[in-house]
């Protein structure tokens, strides 16, 4: 009796409450609780013949403190006795899923990865390694096309110590996974649940799983970990922002459309000082509005390809200047190599056939100096983001060194080095209007500077892994950042807080893009599908399917009405946005074409880094030729 | 049970005793213990022996835990999962390699638990440092991770990066005898003077960049740069175009010169006599997908030949499977062309000589071949075309009840009849089963050798046609 009631009794109960449900037999149950737990042997049976009045006490107990909390704290001791129970009730649940109706089975596949995920930690946390690997092997296979990555993550993990360290992980235990349900379908689950006693995944829904009980859900999206509660995101959601762009950026940027009405009070004047236009600028930038062609399904636009040869695994990044007179090469050598096309072509192309050399090392070494491209060697480690300011004056590089570096284009050399991330800054991105830039990095930060401050102004955080693009809004006043967490955000400069979360990728961001018009955001990655966003409502357009590998760049059209995207499987596809958008899309169209494809450029074994539409809505696309 | 010695069995009571005490049952009865452990012998024999018929009857070798499964179903036991893996655990890390490692700095003797723990706990962090590497491959848009991403992984974690790794030649990795799972990196010996000696490695190529017009107003320029490439759009236009046969383009339809050689060698090898081409070119036809522009000119082909070959059987017959490759060709659409090559086909089932001597050529084999074919038209197309069984069986019928028609003729019709399914034998058949019997038995006994021997042969068909129908 001593020993009983120097263990924590509420313990013992909630221990206990979930054998009860199973035997219907207290003192066996409490028995056998006691006996696992290594507090009793068989002292434990004179124990309760002594005294009769023990068991009704404990039973008593259960039955007051049967809540929530209990069946939570249950899985605990669960765990600890039989790892079995998680193979054997993911097994019955899984069985359950296969057989169920059609028409709620997508509901519950949706719910059946958490569960999983968290089965798996489960084990891993009870030290039930080989159990955990077994459990891994029977049942990943399904989820190896969708969270390809997330398994090779979790695999890694088979200690309770690793766990405490994975980021990963300690992200999946600390946020809920989002998962929407129709009333019937998630009353069926519980039902199923309850009725085979499966507790075990009871608890883990309780605790891990945020499920939103909805009337008609047409399609489910997986919701990837944000990091924010349901409810903290709602009021995210609430913040206001405002997408429209003020009428004197508008004048330079956008075609006014007479149809187009003004419905958004234009009472937001830039909230972020902006720097004056020069004249020389404007005058181009109204030079080119004036040429801008109109693209819509009938006339879709032409399509440039700056093909890089020799350098396929050297080169990490092309950037290509709004008029698409310099292109800029990242490599991996911590050097950028600018190639300049309105010098004259032919002289460009024939240069080192004035050279006669005396042996073969002098020529490769003329030539290495004449190829028609300047070489800006300045970083210390391999160069990823790129980006030429609107006057093509300068160009911005950020590099696996932690710096970003300002060239001028003029001298070609270093002007200024930024410091202030200390990992690797994969992407950065001048603002429309120059003067601003923002950095994507490693460290889980997207950053806002001015050129004219080597310190940030804004650090921007959230992001539960790299950071891996970011795209400036049109009217300058807000940021948007992809993630390898499959999330997008959205920032606002002046605050630096995060006022929308897009989530719905099925693996990392690697491109995001803000339709010139403001309004919408296009997603894209290594899940191979592009997501159109509506940026206000943050809610999903449209989803589109299509490329076979992974899409490195998208980029609409400057009238908002073509999308185009540049894939890993060489190809550019051309999506007609504007009916995407519009939302008057046929649903029934059986055509072989994806939805919303309107044509598919094919290159020659040449994955595609790069699309951008230049001002006049060409479009221009680098790639590297590989053999 | 009293012996000292009871028998030898496979599991000793003491392991009995070993599980008991797990349970909390600390004193059994030796003689209890073995008792049960040559029960649960048995019954581990008896599963043995169930999983090996499992076995058998999957025609392995080995047996699998799904076999014992299978077996512990049969006797109503749960099937025990999670145990069918090759190994237990996948490490790619074994403790034997962290013990040998740590004899190598002279630290003789550890735990296994602790080589074990070492193990798993490098093997983390060796897929957190590729995790990391796999970030800078993705980064630098590559396909393949490099020595320099790994070393840049490395970095990011505040470990020295290894140098040395990064030629593009692999190492060459030496096992170290006696010792399995061990391996060091060979270290060849140079000679000096060689290396001086040696000519100067290539400088590699420096990098161009090229510009061309990947595309004009939508459209894919034909130029060098761009691949030559039939988009779908264009594939799906053609389709159409041959579905709508009312509308008749007025262009010639162009064929390459690959496909018209194509169809010339194909036909040649149906008309010639080597029967290595034949076979090679029906194999072309039933498996080929770039053939559907050539089904219209096929079709003619056979309808032609068909009808001025009508006495050799030997064309005859190859012409006839010339159509079931086809028909077997999941690439093909042949539908638009059926009505084209059925009355071919047909002429092969009832027409009225289809060889120069009806008693000893093969023509018998070849409407048989032919009614087959027609079911399986029937059965393939026929939902979509509804009215299709019903007027091939109205062209059997009426050839079969015509007394004025030939034997052949008779025999052909009542082959195609009961190619066609029971169903319809029972409704077309049956009703003129006594009639016809009446007409053809008196027949049999015809002084003419030709006539008797036909007759014979439609009445062996229709016994055969019948016999299903009397059960």
């Amino acid at each position: 009796r001593t020993i009983i009631e120097n263990i924590s009794l509420t313990w013992i109960f909630k221990g206990l409450s979930l054998l009860t449900m199973e035997t219907e037999n207290v003192s066996e149950s409490v028995l056998k609780y006691l006996n696992d737990k290594g507090y009793l042997g068989n002292k434990a049976k004179d124990l309760f013949a002594d005294d009769p009045t023990l068991l009704d006490k404990i039973q008593q107990a259960i039955q007051k403190g049967e809540d929530i909390t209990t069946t939570n704290s249950l899985q605990f001791y669960n765990a600890e006795f039989a790892p079995d129970r998680y193979l054997t009730s993911y097994d019955a649940l899984h069985r359950w899923v296969e057989g169920a109706l059609d028409k709620y089975r997508f509901e519950f596949l949706s719910i059946l990865y958490p569960i999983f995920v968290h089965c798996y930690l489960g084990l891993v946390s009870s030290e039930n390694s080989i159990s955990a690997d077994k459990f891994m092997k029977l049942y990943s296979e399904e989820f190896e096309e969708r969270h390809g990555n997330d398994l090779i993550s979790l695999k890694s993990v088979f200690t309770a110590e690793h766990m405490k360290e994975n980021n990963f992980v300690t992200t999946l235990k600390e946020n809920k996974f989002l998962v929407t349900m129709s009333p019937y379908s998630w009353d069926l689950l519980l039902y199923f649940l309850q009725e085979n006693r499966y507790m075990l995944i009871l608890g883990i829904i309780n605790r891990y799983i945020h499920v939103e009980v909805k009337e008609n859900v047409k399609e489910v999206h997986f919701q990837p970990i944000t990091g924010e509660t349901q409810s903290t995101l709602e009021n995210i959601h609430r913040y206001p922002i405002s997408t429209a762009i003020s009428p004197s950026m508008r004048k330079y940027f956008l075609k006014i459309n007479p149809d187009d009405d003004q419905m958004e009070i234009e009472r937001n004047d830039s909230k972020v000082p902006l720097p004056e236009i020069d004249d020389r600028v404007k005058e181009i930038l109204e030079d080119d509005l004036s040429k801008q062609i109109n693209l819509n399904e009938d006339s879709l636009p032409s399509a440039c390809l700056y093909t890089f040869f020799n350098s396929s695994e050297e080169l990490n990044n092309i950037n290509i200047s709004n008029d698409g007179a310099l292109a800029a090469g990242s490599f991996s050598d911590s050097s950028i190599k600018v190639w300049d096309l309105r010098k004259d072509h032919n002289n460009w192309k024939n240069y080192n056939d004035n050279y006669i050399e005396s042996d073969d090392r002098d020529r490769q070494y003329r030539t290495y100096s004449n190829e028609g491209f300047s070489e800006l060697i300045g970083h210390s480690g391999p160069v990823y983001g790129l980006s030429f300011s609107l006057n093509n004056r300068h160009l911005l590089s950020s590099s696996q060194d932690g710096t970003v570096r300002l060239w001028d284009m003029a001298t070609k050399s270093n002007v200024v080095c930024y410091m202030g991330h200390n990992y690797p800054v994969w992407d950065v991105q001048f603002s429309p209007l120059d003067f601003y830039f923002a950095t994507a990095s490693h460290d889980k930060t997207t950053r806002i500077w001015s050129t004219n401050n080597t310190s940030p102004l804004r650090i921007l955080v959230g992001h539960l892994s790299d950071v891996n693009c970011v795209n400036w809004h049109p009217n300058c006043n807000y940021v948007v950042s992809g993630s390898s967490d499959r999330c997008a955000r959205f920032w606002d400069v002046t605050t630096g807080n995060c006022c929308r979360v897009y989530s719905g990728h099925f693996d990392s961001i690697r491109t995001v893009k803000i339709s010139p018009d403001g309004k919408y955001l296009a997603s894209a990655g290594d899940d191979k599908s592009i997501i159109l966003w509506d940026i206000n409502s943050a809610q999903r357009i449209a989803t589109l399917n299509g490329h076979t590998k992974s899409i490195w760049s998208i980029d609409f059209s400057k009238d908002s009405n073509i999308l185009a995207s540049g894939s890993d499987d060489g190809t550019i596809r051309l999506w007609d946005s504007r009916m995407l958008l519009s939302s008057v899309a046929d649903e029934d169209d059986e055509s072989i074409k994806p939805r919303g494809l309107l044509s598919t450029l094919v290159t020659k074994n040449t994955p595609v880094y790069t699309v951008n539409f230049t001002r006049r809505n060409l479009l221009t696309a680098g790639g590297t030729f590989s053999d | 049970y009293s012996f000292k010695d009871p028998m030898s069995s496979a599991i000793g009571g003491n392991t009995i005793k070993n599980i008991a005490e797990t349970v909390d049952l600390g004193n059994i009865d030796p003689s209890v213990s073995d008792l049960l452990a040559s029960d649960i012998e048995y019954r581990l024999r008896e599963i043995t022996q169930e999983a090996l018929k499992f076995m058998k009857q999957g025609k392995r070798n080995t047996l699998t835990c799904e076999d014992v499964n299978n077996a512990l179903q049969l006797s109503n036991v749960e099937a025990l999962y999670g145990y069918s893996f090759k190994d237990p655990m996948s490490s790619a890390i074994g403790g034997n390699t962290i013990k040998n490692i740590a004899e190598t700095v002279d630290l003789g003797n550890i735990d296994p638990s602790v080589s074990d723990l070492l193990a798993s706990d490098i093997e983390y962090r060796l897929r957190e440092i590729t995790q990391e590497a796999l970030k800078f491959m993705k980064q630098g848009k590559r396909n393949t991770l490099t020595c320099e991403d790994v070393n840049n992984a490395l970095q990011l974690s505040n470990v020295e990066a290894l140098y040395g790794y990064s030629f593009k030649d692999p190492m060459s990795f030496a096992r170290v005898t006696n010792q399995k799972g061990v391996y060091y990196v060979e270290d060849e010996v140079l000679s000096f003077s060689d290396i001086i000696d040696s000519p100067l490695p290539k400088c590699p190529r420096q990098t161009s960049m090229q510009l061309h017009w990947l595309a004009i107003n939508g459209k894919q320029p034909a130029i060098p740069q761009n691949p030559i490439i039939q988009t779908p759009k264009e594939v799906k236009n053609i389709v159409k175009e041959e579905k709508k046969p009312t509308i008749r383009p007025k262009l010639k339809h162009v064929l390459s010169n690959q496909l018209q050689t194509y169809y010339q060698k194909v036909t040649a090898a149906v008309r010639g006599n080597n029967d290595d081409l034949y076979d090679a070119a029906l194999y072309s036809l039933s498996t080929d997908q770039a053939i559907h522009q050539l089904v219209p000119y096929f079709c003619r082909f056979i309808a032609r030949e068909v009808s001025q070959n009508l006495r050799n059987v030997v064309l005859l017959n190859r012409l006839i499977r010339m159509v079931n490759g086809l028909i077997m060709n999941q690439y093909v659409k042949i539908d638009p062309y059926l009505h084209q090559i059925i009355p071919s086909i047909l002429t092969c089932i009832v027409g009225k000589s289809l060889c120069e001597d009806p008693v000893f050529d093969p023509h018998w084999n070849l409407r048989e071949e032919a009614s087959d074919l027609v079911a399986i038209i029937c059965k393939k197309f026929g939902k979509k075309y509804p009215d299709l069984k019903p007027r091939i069986t109205k062209t059997f019928v009426n050839a079969l009840l015509d007394p004025n028609k030939p034997l052949t003729t008779h025999f052909g019709a009542i082959k195609g009849i009961s190619a066609l399914g029971t169903q319809t034998v029972k409704l077309v058949i049956l009703p003129n089963v006594s009639s016809y019997a009446e007409f053809i038995i008196p027949q049999m006994e015809h002084e003419d050798r030709e006539i008797k021997y036909c007759a014979t042969k439609c009445y062996e068909a229709l016994l055969v046609l019948c016999i299903p129908l009397s059960f």
